[in-house]
C-alpha cells in the first residue's frame, strides 16, 4: 500500500514537470514569433523637408514609439515625392506619415486606417517676400510662383486651384521640392511668391519668416495623418495610436511631436478627410506615373 | 678639450644646425606645403560639394542647398563665408551676404571661386572665403610642438650622451688623469677600481697593470738611482781623482777632485787625451809599459810626476783599470789617482829627519862616552886646581887643560844639544823680550851693510824655552844670514802667534794642535838649492870655506828647537835669500818674575851618601867631590853591589844617588828593591841622556829627582842639597 502511494507521488511529480515544460516551450515560442513579427514594420514619412531634417525629427519619435509600444519600427523615406507616393500607393509602408490628400488617395487602393494627426488643420498660404511691391493675387498673373510639389494640398494643389478658379490667375509654378526650398526661392527672389502651409512657415528660421508676407490663406484641411497599412495588426495599429496620444500628454512627447510638426495631438478618422474629395481638386493632383 | 666637449660638440653644433634648418627652412618649406596640400584639397573638396550642388541646383532644392552649405561652414569653422550665386549673378546662399573681417584678419583668408557648370550650361558659382589663420596657426603650433618634441629628444639623447660619456668615458678618463699625476707625483698607492668588462675597463686594468709595473720598475729603478747616486756621490767628492777615458785614451770624464789637482775643469779636459798632464818627467818607457798593460787587460799601478795647469809640478799615485762591457771587449780604462806630492814631501822630510836622527844619535852616543871622560878629566882638574897656588906654572899648565877640556866639553855639548842629549833648563819666556834683548849683540854680529829688521807681533808670546838655546839659535842664525850676505843685504826677524789644527801638522812636526810661536829669521842673500836645503841641518855639513865653519850651527838649531818640542823650516830660493821658521808652542805666561836664585856650592853635615855607578871615573870623581864637600859616600859599582850596600847600611844612607843604565840591576830597579827595605829614602838618579829621553823609554817616572851627566861638581852639590833637604814625603 505504502509502495503504491510512492509511486503515485513519483508519477504525479514527473507528470507536471513535463507539462511545466511543454507550457513555457509553448510560451517562449510564442512570444519569439511575435518578436519576429513587430521587427518587420517600416514606418513610412513624406519627404516633407530635406532627409537629414526628416531624420532628425523622426528619429527620437520613433526610438520613443518603440520604446512605449515595444515594436520595432524601419524609418523609411524617400528622396523624391513622387517616389514617396509610388512606395505609398503600392502600400509598402506598415505606418506612414502623409498628405491629407494622400488618404484620399490611398483609401481608395490600399485603405490606409488615420491613427493620430494635428488638431489644428492644415492651412494653405502664398507667401512673397516681405518687400514685395505685390499686393494682389492678380499681380501674380504671368510670374513664377514656387510649390513644394505639384501634389502637396495645401501648399501647392488647393493654391493653384484657388487662384486659377477663384482669382483666375495664371502662374507659372516652379517645384522646388520642399516647403523650406519655397520659402528661400522667394526669400532669394527666384520666385515672385511662393505656395507653402502655415506650420511649416512656422518651422523656418525666424529670419526667413520675417523676411516672407502671407498674400493668400487657404481653407483648412485636416493636418497630415499618422495611418496604418490595414495588414498592420490592430493590436498593434492600437498600441502606436495609445502611444502617440500618451507622448502628446507629456511636455517632452509634445516637444518631440511639435517638431514633426504636431502641434496638438488628437486621434484621427477616414471621415475627417472625406470633405476633400467636394473640393474638386483632382484636376490638380499629378500622379507619379504621370511624371516618369 | 675634454673628451665629452669633443663627443658632444659636434652634435651641439649639429643640433644649432637642424634646428637653423628646421626653423629657418623646413618650417617655412612645410608651411608653404601644407598651405599648398590644404589648398589643393580644398579645391577638391569644393568640387565634390560642386558635385552635390549641381543636382540640388537642377532640382530647386533652396532648402537642401541651405542645409547642406550651412551645414558645410558650421563644420569648416575656418570658413569666413560660402556663397552661392546663380549664373545671373544672384546669390541664393546665404539669406544675407556675410561680413568679411578687418583686413588685419584677413591676412591668411582664401577666396576659392568654383565654377558650377553642366552639360556647359552655368548654373551659377561657388565663393569660399576661408580664414588660413588658425590652421596656419595650428600647423604652425603643431610643427613647432613638434620641432620642439624633435629638440627635446635631441637635448635629451645629449644629455644622455653627455652623462653617458660623463659616467663611461670622462669619469674614468678623469680618475685615470687623476691616477697619472699622482702616479707622475710617485704616489703608487692610486686606487684603480674595476669598471667592467668593457673597453674602459680594459683600460683600467692595463693601467692598474702598467702602474704595478711602473711600480716595480721605479723600486728597482730607485734602488739603482740610489746606487748610482752613491756612486756619483762618492766620485764626485772622492778625495783622489778619477778620470774615465774610452779605449782610445780621450776623456770622457773627470771628477771635481781631479779638477782640484790639476787646475782643469772637466769642460776642459772632455775629449783630451791625459797626456797634457805630462810633465816630461815619467820616463816614457813608463807609458810604454802602462799601455801594453792596461791595454792587454791588465790593472796598472805607478805614479806620476805630472804638471798643473799652472804649471807647477806634482805627484800622483794612480790605479789604471779597463772596462769592459757584456761582451768583455775593453770600452773604457778608469784611472784613480792620488796626489801625493804633501806625502813625497813628508816622505823626504821624514827620511831627512830619520837621517838627522840618526846622525844625532850618533853623535850624541859618542858625545855621552866623551863627556864622562870630559868629566873625570874637568873633575880632576879642578880638584888639583884647588890643592894648586894660582900662578904656578902647574898650575898654568893645569889651567890649559882645563881650558881645552872646556872646549871639549863645550863641542860635547853641541854634539849632545843637536842630538838633544843635552841639559835645558826650560823657563817661561818672551820671545819678543828675547829678541829685543839680543837686537844690539845681534847688530854687533852683522856687518854695518846689513840692515837688520824687527818685526814682532803686538801680543803676548810667552813660550817654554831655555833662554840661553834660543838666544844660540838667534845667535846661530844670524851668523848663517850674515855669512850668506857677503855684499850685504837685509836681515829680518820677525814674530808671529799661529794656530795650527791637525791638518797643518801634518806637514809640521810638533806636538800637537794649538797655538804656536813663529820666530823667522830671513836674509836676502845667495841663497841655496834644493839639494843643500835638504842638508843644511845635518851636522859638519857646510858649505862654507874649509876653517870657517864647524857644520854644527844649524844642527844646533835643529837639535835645540826639537827639544824645545818646536820645529824648524827652511824655504829658500838660490839668488834670493832663505827664510827659516821656528814654531815654539805657546803657553800661558805666569806674569811672574822669578828671581834668579845664586846658587852657592852648599856644604854637606856628614851625611852618608850611597853612590851607585857603573863608570869608575865618574864614580871616583863624584865621590871626591862629595867628601870634599863635607859627605859620607859609600860606592856601588852596578845595581846589585847597590842593593846590597844599602841593605848593609841602610839605617845610616841618608841618600842614593844612582846611574839609570847599569850592568846586572837597572837604577830603576836596584832602587825599586831599596825601597822595600827602606821606603822613605831619597834618590837622586843620574844619566848621560836627557831626563826626557829617560821618560820616554819608560826607564823613570815622572817627579823623580834626576841629573844629567856631566855635571859640574858645583851643580852637583847644589843638586845633592836640594834632595837632602826636600821634606819626605813619607816624613
Amino acid at each position: 500500500m505504502k509502495k503504491r502511494n510512492h509511486l503515485s507521488w513519483s508519477l504525479s511529480i514527473v507528470l507536471i514537470s513535463v507539462l511545466t515544460a511543454i507550457i513555457f516551450g509553448c510560451l517562449e515560442l510564442v512570444h519569439n514569433n511575435y518578436a519576429l513579427a513587430v521587427e518587420s514594420y517600416t514606418f513610412g514619412v513624406v519627404p516633407q523637408f530635406e532627409q537629414r531634417k526628416l531624420y532628425a525629427v523622426w528619429k527620437p519619435v520613433i526610438d520613443e514609439l518603440e520604446r512605449r509600444t515595444g515594436l520595432a519600427f524601419k524609418l523609411v523615406t524617400t528622396l523624391k515625392i513622387q517616389d514617396f507616393e509610388k512606395e505609398f500607393l503600392n502600400g509598402n509602408f506598415d505606418f506612414v506619415y502623409m498628405n491629407p490628400y494622400f488618404m484620399l488617395v490611398g483609401s481608395m487602393s490600399q485603405k490606409y486606417i488615420p491613427l493620430v494627426r494635428d488638431k489644428s488643420p492644415l492651412r494653405g498660404i502664398l507667401v512673397v517676400p516681405k518687400d514685395s511691391p505685390i499686393k494682389n493675387l492678380s499681380e501674380l498673373n504671368g510670374k513664377v510662383v514656387a510649390f513644394p510639389s505639384p501634389n502637396a494640398i495645401g501648399a501647392s494643389m488647393l493654391i493653384r486651384a484657388d487662384l486659377e478658379r477663384m482669382y483666375h490667375v495664371t502662374v507659372k509654378p516652379l517645384y522646388v521640392k520642399t516647403h523650406s526650398s519655397v520659402y528661400l526661392h522667394v526669400v532669394k527672389g527666384l520666385a515672385a511668391a511662393g505656395g507653402g502651409v502655415e506650420k511649416t512657415l512656422g518651422e523656418q528660421e525666424q529670419e526667413i519668416r520675417d523676411s516672407l508676407r502671407i498674400l493668400y490663406t487657404t481653407r483648412e484641411i485636416p493636418s497630415h495623418p499618422v495611418a496604418a497599412h490595414p495588414r498592420v495588426a490592430k493590436i498593434d495599429r492600437e498600441k502606436v495610436r495609445r502611444a502617440l496620444l500618451d507622448m502628446g500628454l507629456i511636455p517632452e512627447g509634445r516637444k518631440l511631436l511639435s517638431r514633426i510638426p504636431i502641434k496638438e495631438i488628437m486621434p484621427a478618422r477616414a471621415g475627417d478627410y472625406a470633405a476633400m474629395s467636394t473640393w474638386g481638386l483632382d484636376d490638380y493632383w499629378t500622379p507619379y506615373w504621370s511624371e516618369e | 678639450m675634454r673628451l665629452r666637449i669633443k663627443i658632444v660638440a659636434p652634435l651641439l653644433c649639429f643640433s644649432v644646425l637642424l634646428f637653423a634648418f628646421l626653423y629657418g627652412y623646413w618650417m617655412p618649406h612645410i608651411l608653404d606645403y601644407t598651405e599648398v596640400e590644404h589648398n589643393k584639397s580644398l579645391e577638391m573638396h569644393l568640387d565634390s560639394v560642386v558635385e552635390l550642388l549641381i543636382p540640388l541646383l537642377l532640382g530647386h532644392q533652396l532648402d537642401a542647398i541651405y542645409d547642406n552649405l550651412t551645414s558645410l561652414k558650421r563644420r569648416n569653422k575656418d570658413w569666413i563665408s560660402i556663397q552661392l550665386f546663380t549664373a545671373d549673378g544672384k546669390m541664393i546662399y546665404p539669406l544675407h551676404s556675410s561680413q568679411l573681417p578687418a583686413a588685419g584678419v584677413m591676412q591668411h583668408t582664401h577666396i576659392f571661386e568654383k565654377p558650377i557648370n553642366y552639360l556647359d550650361v552655368n548654373l551659377g558659382k561657388l565663393i569660399l572665403v576661408e580664414d588660413y589663420g588658425p590652421r596656419l596657426t595650428a600647423v604652425w603650433k603643431r610643427h613647432r610642438e613638434l620641432m620642439i618634441s624633435l629638440l627635446t629628444i635631441i637635448g635629451a639623447f645629449f644629455l644622455t650622451v653627455w652623462l653617458t660619456i660623463e659616467r663611461i668615458v670622462s669619469r674614468p678618463v678623469k680618475r685615470l688623469a687623476s691616477a697619472s699625476r699622482r702616479l707622475a707625483d710617485g704616489d703608487f698607492n692610486v686606487p684603480l677600481l674595476k669598471m667592467g668588462r668593457d673597453e674602459i675597463g680594459t683600460l683600467v686594468e692595463s693601467f692598474s697593470d702598467m702602474r704595478d709595473a711602473i711600480h716595480g720598475y721605479q723600486e728597482e729603478l730607485i734602488q739603482k738611482n740610489e746606487s748610482l747616486i752613491k756612486l756619483s756621490l762618492a766620485i764626485e767628492q772622492s778625495p783622489v781623482s778619477i778620470m774615465i777615458t774610452d779605449a782610445a785614451g780621450d776623456i770622457e770624464f773627470t771628477n771635481p777632485k781631479f779638477s782640484e789637482v790639476t787646475g782643469y775643469a772637466g769642460k776642459e779636459v772632455i775629449g783630451k787625451n791625459p797626456r797634457f798632464l805630462k810633465s816630461g818627467d815619467t820616463p816614457r818607457e813608463a807609458y810604454k809599459t802602462l799601455w801594453a798593460g792596461i791595454s792587454s787587460g791588465n790593472v796598472w799601478h805607478g805614479e806620476f810626476h805630472n804638471r798643473k795647469k799652472n804649471g807647477e809640478l806634482f805627484w800622483e799615485s794612480a790605479s789604471i783599470s779597463p772596462v769592459r762591457n757584456t761582451e768583455g771587449i775593453i770600452t773604457h780604462y778608469i784611472a784613480v789617482k792620488e796626489d801625493i806630492t804633501e806625502r813625497k814631501k813628508l816622505e823626504e822630510q821624514l827620511r831627512q829627519s830619520q837621517k838627522l836622527e840618526a846622525i844625532g844619535q850618533l853623535a850624541g852616543g859618542i858625545a855621552h862616552d866623551f863627556n864622562n871622560m870630559l868629566t873625570a878629566i874637568i873633575g880632576y882638574a879642578h880638584l888639583l886646581a884647588m890643592k894648586i897656588e894660582k900662578g904656578s906654572e902647574t898650575r898654568l899648565y893645569l889651567d890649559q887643560i882645563l881650558s881645552s877640556a872646556e872646549k871639549s866639553a863645550n863641542l860635547t855639548r853641541q854634539l849632545l844639544a843637536f842630538s838633544r842629549k843635552q841639559i835645558i833648563a826650560p823657563e817661561e819666556t818672551d820671545l819678543n823680550a828675547l829678541i829685543k834683548k839680543m837686537e844690539k849683540l845681534l847688530l854687533r854680529l852683522i856687518s854695518e851693510d846689513i840692515e837688520l829688521k824687527t818685526e814682532l807681533a803686538y801680543t803676548d808670546l810667552t813660550v817654554m824655552v831655555d833662554p840661553g838655546q834660543i838666544e844660540q839659535v838667534l845667535m846661530n842664525l844670524c851668523t848663517n844670514a850674515r855669512d850668506a850676505m857677503p855684499h850685504g843685504g837685509m836681515l829680518a826677524i820677525g814674530t808671529d802667534v799661529v794656530e795650527l789644527d791637525e791638518a797643518c801638522l801634518k806637514t809640521q812636526e810638533l806636538p800637537g794642535p794649538g797655538k804656536y810661536a813663529i820666530l823667522s829669521v830671513t836674509d836676502t842673500g845667495m841663497g841655496m838649492d834644493e839639494k843643500t836645503r835638504q842638508r843644511i841641518f845635518e851636522p859638519f855639513f857646510t858649505t862654507k870655506e874649509m876653517g870657517k865653519g864647524t857644520g854644527l850651527g844649524l844642527s844646533i838649531v835643529y837639535g835645540i828647537i826639537k827639544q824645545h818640542n818646536g820645529n824648524i823650516t827652511v824655504y829658500s830660493e838660490p839668488g834670493k835669500g832663505t827664510t827659516f821658521k821656528i814654531y815654539l808652542p805657546l803657553v800661558k805666561s805666569r806674569n811672574e818674575n822669578e828671581e834668579a836664585v845664586e846658587v852657592v856650592p852648599p856644604r854637606g853635615n856628614a851625611e852618608t851618601i850611597l853612590i851607585a855607578e857603573d863608570n869608575e871615573e865618574v864614580r871616583v870623581l863624584t865621590k871626591n867631590v862629595l867628601e870634599e864637600y863635607g859627605y859620607r859616600v859609600i860606592e856601588a859599582v852596578d845595581g846589585e853591589d847597590a842593593v846590597t850596600k844599602f841593605i848593609d847600611n841602610k839605617d845610616m844612607i841618608r841618600l842614593v844617588m844612582i846611574d839609570v843604565i847599569m850592568p846586572k840591576k837597572s837604577g830603576k830597579e836596584a832602587v825599586n828593591e831599596i825601597k822595600k827595605t827602606k821606603p822613605d829614602v831619597k834618590v837622586l838618579f843620574a844619566s848621560g841622556y836627557t831626563v826626557d829621553i829617560i821618560n820616554k823609554k819608560g826607564i823613570l817616572e815622572e817627579g823623580i829627582d834626576f841629573i844629567s851627566k856631566p855635571v859640574t861638581p858645583r851643580d852637583l852639590l847644589v843638586k845633592i842639597r836640594q834632595v837632602l833637604d826636600k821634606i819626605s814625603q813619607t816624613g
